[in-house]
């Protein structure tokens, strides 16, 4: 048996001798003390495990010495058994009143004694058990806090270029919102106009923030240097699939704003029906996510369609994550969409449908909790936007990079082997801040260039073969077969641009080591599908095709800027 | 006047201590009369109740019983402020207190 350290306090010098002993004999450790000052002091000195005191003691009384007792033990508990030859129920509560935890009346029957002893010496370890998961609970969540606050100081230096302070912007995002997985960037484009982008990613704590980093990176970094906003959400889809775990992914609503054209491209994976608002009529048109959210589809499977509104200056959209539609009130009710459509219908002007929904969830939530997770947005069409066309750096931004150049890349056959050079070709095609903008496109028009010089024209491979699934997988076996074998070959890419800045003009030229195809008797005009996959790609950007010599060479012209797609 | 089969089982517990418990309630309860006749002479019935509480606690531990239930009833008497009887009933508390102490000496 553990041994406590008991305190006894009487007066009565017989009670306290019989009462020490019993207490000794059952394996305890006593001090004494004969009067509630004595007992306060012997209490401060050796802080026994439990005090056993006599009520009734001349001049301080053991009430008033276990009040003192309490106080100093602060929070550490330490019970408290009142000694008492008073029996009557008003007694024995005023005991437990004045900060004692029990009483036992005397004549005192040992094994009740005992019991207690052993019985509040669990709870002191329980008790002690509490305070220290507390405050390591509390050191946990000190720490959490300011992991927080670093990963937030981070974070905002890496989102700190944005636009939102725009006056055509109005939104509302809790400081710490990132870790509630909600994120909202908007970044002016070089040309003009803006990209905004609102997220939401599955869970929250810093899973949730993590992959909002590269999001913001990419995002600012990729609008800034020109490219288009499905270049941006494709690379920010690839990040995020490559980098978090399955069953995380963001979703997302993005838009192109082009006051140029006075219209909005509008990408939304996974977040809830979204409004468009005329400044000048009732109608709502409501905007519906058509794709799977970010980092959800491998790049191959990734669809970057956009969806094309007209916005005249002064028609607002409004997007939001699903925080606001979640949002409950002390019942536990959400909000709704219904109850958001109400509000927006129900407003007297498109201008005050931001404040109205502000003022709507609140009123809902009123004061229960969670109303910091509501993320919104409102983007207003406003040609004040264009302008940015002419500053200093957004001309400078869109002068630089080579305008009039030619590179010429020749691979071997033992290069071609293992390597493939489109990627390296996309790069140098890249620093052409106006090629940017398609860079998706131009990406797919070399790989498919390239792909058929070297397969059809290197390897021989018959594209026809491609026709039924039994020949495209006979064709990739013999694919493999070929290259295993291959020992000679070549194909040589050219590149050529001229340009003003403004505009420019792409040839690629691919020349290759095979025997060509008599493509006088194809028509390989654009709009016959002569060869499979890829070309109705090439047909919607290159503005000619044209096939040289035995048919083993090939030149593309682009033009940019791009004739716009609807 | 002592519960004997009581007081053997606190000689069990106290063992070598027991002696010394009982000498030094004798000491203690001998100084009490003295002390509550002073208080009472002062008027201080609170000072009476509180030395009579101690000699009926004390009392009780060394099994005498009776002596402890006739402290009980003074004690009442010091809560009620009875002056009046106070006097006499210390007397005959005394009387049964060196009743006791002659026993328990003829014990030791």
């Amino acid at each position: 048996m553990t041994a406590y350290k008991v305190l006894i306090a009487d007066d009565n010098s017989v009670d306290r001798k019989v009462l020490s002993r019993v207490v000794r004999n059952q394996g305890n450790e006593v001090i004494e003390a004969t009067n509630g000052f004595e007992a306060v002091d012997i209490f401060t000195e050796h802080r026994p495990d439990i005090v056993l005191m006599d009520v009734m003691m001349p001049g301080l009384n053991g009430k008033e010495a276990t009040r003192q007792i309490k106080s100093i033990a602060e929070e550490d508990f330490v019970p408290v058994i009142f000694l008492t030859s008073l029996s009557d129920a008003q007694s024995l509560a005023d005991c437990l009143e004045s900060g004692g935890d029990d009483f036992l009346t005397k004549p005192y029957n040992h094994v009740v004694l005992q019991a207690k002893i052993d019985s509040y010496h669990r709870m002191s370890e329980m008790h002690r058990t509490l305070l220290n998961q507390r405050d390591e609970i509390a050191r946990v969540n000190r720490h959490m806090l300011q992991e927080q606050r670093v990963a937030k100081a981070v974070y905002d230096n890496v989102a700190h270029a944005g636009c939102l302070t725009s006056p055509n912007i109005r939104y509302e995002l809790s400081p710490l919102a990132v870790f509630n997985g909600d994120v909202l960037l908007a970044a002016r484009k070089p040309g003009g106009g803006m990209h905004v982008l609102l997220g939401d990613f599955t869970g929250h704590g810093l899973p949730a923030a993590i992959g909002a980093m590269p999001m913001a990176d990419i995002f600012y970094g990729m609008t800034a240097k020109g490219f288009g906003l499905r270049e941006v959400l494709r690379e920010i889809n690839q990040k995020l699939k490559s980098i978090l775990p399955v069953g995380f992914f963001c979703c997302a609503a993005a838009v192109d704003l082009a006051p140029d054209r006075q219209a909005a491209s509008v990408w939304m994976g996974g977040v809830p029906d979204c409004y468009l608002l005329r400044n000048d009529g009732e109608m709502i048109e409501t905007l519906s996510s058509r794709h799977l959210p970010l980092g959800v589809m491998s790049a191959d499977k990734f669809n970057d369609q956009m969806t094309e509104f007209p916005m005249a200056n002064g028609d607002r959209l409004f997007l939001w994550s699903d925080g606001i539609i979640e949002a409950r009130n002390s019942d536990g009710e959400m909000f709704g969409q219904e109850r958001l459509l109400n509000v927006v219908r129900d407003s007297a002007h498109a201008s005050e449908v931001y404040e109205d929904i502000q003022r709507a969830v609140d009123e809902f939530v009123d004061g229960s909790e969670q109303d910091d997770d509501t993320t919104l947005i409102e983007v207003v069409m406003d040609d004040a936007l264009r302008e940015d066309k002419e500053s200093a750096v957004t001309k400078a931004g869109i002068s630089q990079g080579p305008r009039d150049w030619n590179m010429e890349y020749r691979l071997e056959a033992s290069t071609l082997k293992s390597f493939n050079p489109v990627p390296l070709m996309n790069h140098i095609m890249m620093e052409v801040p106006g090629l940017r903008a398609i860079g998706g496109q131009l990406y797919t028009v070399v790989a498919e260039l390239f792909s058929n010089a070297f397969e059809h024209g290197v390897l021989g491979l018959e594209s026809s073969m491609k026709q039924s699934p039994d020949g495209f997988v006979e064709y990739y076996r013999q694919r493999e077969k070929r290259v295993a074998a291959l020992e000679e070959g070549f194909v040589r890419i050219n590149m050529h641009h001229t340009g003003d800045g403004d505009s420019g003009k792409l040839t690629l030229t691919l020349e290759d080591s095979g025997d060509g195809f008599d493509y006088q008797q194809h028509d390989i005009s654009i709009g016959n599908n002569y060869s499979g996959r890829g070309i109705p790609l090439i047909e919607s950007i290159c503005d000619s095709i044209e096939y040289h010599g035995k048919g083993n060479k090939v030149s593309v012209v682009i033009h940019w800027p791009l004739e716009l797609e609807t | 006047m002592i519960d004997l089969d009581s007081l053997n089982m606190l000689k069990d517990i106290m063992e070598e201590e027991f002696q010394p418990l009982i000498e030094l309630y004798i000491r203690d309860s001998d100084r009490r009369f003295p002390e509550m006749r002073q208080a009472l002479q002062e008027g201080d019935c609170e000072s009476v109740r509180m030395t009579v509480h101690s000699l009926k606690g004390a009392s009780s531990n060394v099994c005498a019983v009776e002596l402890a239930e006739q402290a009980y009833s003074v004690e009442k008497m010091a809560i009620a402020g009875d002056t009046a009887h106070l006097r006499g009933a210390i007397d005959e508390l005394e009387q049964s207190y060196l009743r006791v102490r002659q026993q328990l000496n003829s014990l030791l």
